[in-house]
């Protein structure tokens, strides 16, 4: 079975946030709400000896979610599916908001409109009518990488492979799938 | 079990990098590469992806990018970047791209034809027909068709399209005043012209085959020209190119791309350039063949820049010395290298000499018209409607004794020829100047005064300047019309721009408009269209290059997939290719340039070999300009502080104020300024200082500060940070609407052009909004 995950290069992330609007026409999100964000960090240090990069957040569609085992309906208002995609069954949701204080990366909220939980869904419609993401498609500086972690033959399989890569909060345990390449 | 992914595909409708483009009657259907690929299926339920999937092109910006719009019931939902696109590969788009949805429903939308009802300035109108807007401004082109000068047009001017035909080439104005010289990059297009002999709104970069890139006041992270620019930079750094950012902010590119960040005094670009040429002529780092063969002046380029040593420039930039002959040597022995240039160092008094003496250290390293440095790029050659006489010569509105470098019209100084009495009509596409240019109050004033009879606006909103326009003429957005354009590919290329859905209430394109203008004037002769998407086929059949002359908008769209190109043509030094025997029959040879029989210079001699050349007078790249030392100015630049920052009492102004252009804002014209999407991105704009200087001035992040001039205040919050010199405050462009009826940016922080000073560079021509002192206190 597939599994999942992101690569997002903090190399090549210039902080535009197209993938912010991408993902919010693609989606449908609520103004002012984010199925993922780009922070801005820095500039820190002394004129002229500066650094400051870009990071964008969004679910990590971890392994191990904490999200799933908070939800009281755990299982079927929010899981994690065969390919790796932590989803949310709008039907099945309650929208009590457990799950937004269970994540670790603030990824969750709750949907102005449909008054459900909501996050980033790895543009599932999307992946399985074939295409990438919406925020992977979109990005200019081409730092974001998208595909099966398991196939050794996929762009994402063969990234990491050859370079260095690190999960954000990854000593917590819930074995997230986003992997950043650090500036 | 498995699906075929056809079965999934049947709306048409799938887009991204892994995509093969297919055409399917009008739309464009979206394939995978390999059809018989397939994916499993889930017990998940997956929607279908809805819609037709249309290849247009964007214009949120001016670069024109070809995108993919999904089309839903009538109705665009989404929109990419086309895959096969030049501009946008895999179907990368910019934020501004990507928000457009909001852009072609934005409730704020002019819809109808209004009529002027108020005084000018009150925003007063009421809804008139077409046929009635159309008459009333034909009544007035009539009034003055004997002295067509005095009814002049601003804005995007596409020459050879229809606007351009009627108001040109049949009405016979030559008031067609370009926004995109005077108030953007006319220096440098001026400035290429004279020292290479060609010029291009954009130069032609080749980023992903340079290796070595300076961006010099020039931000491809806020303004990229198009999507996929920062692609091609990182494709660079990849393949181990350095980047050097040369700039007082630290922008995005200096952080994230940037090897080395020099932050440069603003104003002072000049005398940087001229000591890193001083460093690779006195380290004997030029490129000996170029300067031997195929330039002049170098000789008394070498004297005169003696003068400028880097110990010298760095009490003028406040760039260390060892910074200035590290770059400099870096430069000269890394090749390729380029060096892109925009509006930090363009909107300067000094900024076509500053240009230039930029251009040198092209000319020093032989970076020019080869891969990876500055590329001569081509464009793809239409013809024209059709071949009307021409008309009879009417004097310009500029005095071309006083202003004899300046091309294309200088919009920042049309209030006087307002004042002046020598415009009566005046036609605004797709510009706002009196939010993009300095004091606006001489704008104003001048607007509305009796002496202009007719201000037309065609505007998707009723502008800051819209309120002062007697006519405001819905215009179609970018997804609403047919238009051709180019890419920024350096090799000849068309994008198609085609209308994803019906226009939004009566809103029309402009050519459209013109044509049925031009037809009521009488011209029906020469206009043998009835559309602009005629009009444009017809520019294509008359194309005098067979395999353009053979496409139409409906073949580009359907074979092409919205984009036409001829890569095949990329050739490099092109100042390099010989004259053929052909060329040479009956030329003779004077002072090395080769001449045709009546005198016209089509060559040079380099040894005895005769090459096209340069299109300069030399024929050869020119350190040394005699055509500007005979118009008075220096024939090879000389460092004078800018006269912006002259002016002012410098112990009371001490502040250099500068403005930026941000990705998230595309300036004041019509296309994102009241976008929801971008708007909750970057709400408002700040006042950027810097820490040391706002400890001074007891400045904390977030004070509401007043930033004020000589001419003119402003007040919005202050930024405070380390990332920019001590000496210079920044303020976004873009900000500080107050046209009530643009309601998502009505007044939200503050416009730069309140503060700055009206003036120009008189040798380019260009607005020096970036060249003003300022002082800076608390308010709140």
């Amino acid at each position: 079975m597939a599994r999942y995950g992101m690569v997002i290069d903090l190399t090549k992330c210039f902080g535009c946030s197209a993938c912010t609007v991408a993902c919010k026409v693609e989606n449908q999100v609520p103004m002012e709400q984010y199925r993922t964000k780009v922070e801005k960090i820095g500039p820190e240090g002394k004129y002229p000896n500066l650094k400051m990069h870009f990071f964008p957040v969004q679910c990590n569609h971890c392994e191990e979610p904490p999200c799933v085992e908070a939800c009281p309906k755990s299982g079927k208002a929010t899981y994690l599916n065969e390919k790796g995609f932590v989803r949310i069954d709008e039907k099945e949701c309650i929208g009590c908001g457990m799950c937004l204080k269970a994540c670790l990366y603030g990824a969750r909220f709750i949907n102005t409109e449909t008054k459900k939980a909501d996050k980033c869904s790895f543009c599932w419609h999307r992946v399985e009518n074939g295409l990438t993401t919406a925020c992977t498609n979109t990005c200019t500086a081409g730092a974001r990488i998208f595909g099966d972690l398991d196939d050794p033959n996929s762009d994402i399989a063969k990234f990491i492979k050859t370079h260095k890569v690190e999960a954000f909060k990854e000593q917590s345990g819930t074995k997230p799938k986003i992997f950043y390449v650090k500036p | 079990m498995k699906i075929s992914r056809r079965n999934f595909l049947k709306a048409g409708a799938a887009s991204g990098s892994l995509m093969a483009l297919t055409t399917a009657g009008c739309g464009v259907k979206l394939e995978k590469a390999d059809p018989t690929d397939e994916v499993s299926s889930s017990q998940e339920k997956v929607e279908p992806m809805k819609g037709e999937l249309i290849p247009g092109s964007c214009r949120m910006c001016g670069g024109d990018c070809g995108i993919v719009g999904r089309v839903v019931d009538g109705r665009l939902v989404k929109i990419e970047g086309n895959p096969k696109h030049f501009n946008t590969p895999g179907g990368a788009l910019c934020v501004r791209g990507n928000s457009g949805t909001k852009f072609v429903y934005d409730p704020d939308r002019v819809l109808h034809p209004l009529k002027r009802v108020g005084e000018r300035g009150e925003g007063k109108f009421e809804k008139i027909s077409w046929d009635e807007a159309t008459s009333m401004i034909v009544e007035k082109m009539e009034q003055y068709k004997s002295t067509p000068e005095k009814v002049a047009w601003s804005g995007v001017i596409k020459s050879g399209d229809a606007h351009h035909h009627v108001m040109n080439k049949l009405y016979g104005t030559p008031s067609m005043i370009g926004r995109g010289r005077s108030i953007c990059d006319g220096s440098k297009r001026t400035a290429a012209q004279l020292t290479f002999g060609w010029e291009q709104h954009h130069m032609g970069y080749d980023f992903q085959n340079s290796k070595y890139i300076v961006l010099w006041g020039r931000s491809i992270t806020n303004g990229p020209h198009y999507a996929a620019t920062p692609k091609r930079l990182v494709e660079a750094k990849e393949k181990g190119a350095k980047v050097v950012v040369i700039d007082p902010r630290y922008t995005p590119d200096a952080a994230v791309y940037a090897d080395e960040w020099l932050p440069v005094k603003p104003g002072t670009d000049t005398a940087l350039a001229l000591a890193m040429a001083n460093v690779i002529i006195s380290e004997g780092l030029y490129d000996k063949d170029f300067v031997d063969n195929w330039t002049i002046g170098f000789d008394k380029l070498v004297k005169h820049v003696e003068q400028y040593t880097p110990q010298w420039a760095e009490g003028v930039t406040g760039i260390p010395v060892e910074a200035i002959t590290k770059i400099a040597t870096d430069m000269a022995t890394t090749k390729p290298a380029f060096i892109d240039i925009q509006k930090g160092v363009i909107f300067h008094t000094n900024g076509l000499q500053a240009i230039r003496s930029i251009y040198f250290l092209l000319g020093l390293t032989g970076n020019i018209d080869v891969e990876g440095g500055l590329v001569f790029s081509q464009g793809a050659k239409k013809g024209a409607i059709s071949n009307p006489p021409a008309p009879p010569k009417r004097p310009g509105l500029w005095d071309s004794e006083k202003y004899p470098i300046v091309k294309g019209g200088m919009l920042h100084q049309f209030y006087k020829k307002i004042n002046e009495d020598k415009v009566k009509v005046w036609f605004l596409n797709e510009n706002n100047p009196i939010m993009s240019i300095p004091e606006p109050d001489r704008l104003k004033q001048a607007m509305q005064s009796e002496k202009i009879e007719l201000i037309i606006s065609l505007d998707t909103y009723i502008s800051e300047t819209g309120m002062y326009a007697d006519l405001i003429l819905p215009d179609a957005t970018c997804y609403e019309r047919y238009q051709l354009l180019g890419s920024r590919a350096n090799y000849p290329t068309i994008t198609v721009r085609t209308p994803l859905v019906q226009p939004v209430g009566e809103s029309r394109y402009v050519d459209d408009v013109m044509i049925e203008i031009g037809k009521k004037l009488g011209y029906g002769q020469y206009l043998p269209v009835n559309s602009a998407k005629e009009a444009f086929d017809l520019r294509l059949k008359n194309s005098s290059v067979p395999e353009i002359a053979q496409l139409s908008i409906d073949k580009i769209v359907k074979e092409h997939t919205g984009f036409w190109e001829n890569p095949k043509k990329l050739n490099y030094k092109k100042y390099a290719i010989k004259l053929q025997e052909a060329e040479l029959a009956g030329t003779s040879v004077e002072d090395g340039i080769v001449k045709d029989s009546k005198g016209n210079a089509i060559g040079v001699m380099v040894g005895e070999t005769a090459y096209k050349g340069f299109n300069t007078p030399s024929k050869k790249f020119e350190f040394y300009c005699q055509k500007l030392e005979d118009k008075g100015y220096d024939g090879i630049p000389t460092w004078k502080d800018p006269e912006g920052y002259t002016i002012d009492n410098a112990t009371e102004y001490p502040l250099r104020l500068i403005s930026y252009h941000h990705i998230q804002t595309s300036q004041t014209r019509c296309n994102t300024f009241n976008n929801p999407y971008l708007m909750e991105l970057r709400p408002e704009n700040y006042l950027e200082i810097s820490t040391q200087t706002a400890a001074k001035l007891g400045i904390k992040n977030g004070d509401m500060v007043e930033v004020s001039s000589a001419v003119g205040k402003a007040s919005l919050k202050a930024y405070v940070t380390e990332g920019i010199h001590p000496d210079t405050v920044a303020m976004q462009h873009g900000f500080g609407h107050w046209s009530p009826y643009t309601k998502v940016a009505l007044k939200r922080g503050a416009n730069s052009n309140h503060v700055s000073r009206l003036q120009f560079d008189p040798v380019g021509g260009v607005v020096a909004s970036n060249e003003t002192l300022v002082k800076v206190r608390r308010v709140g």
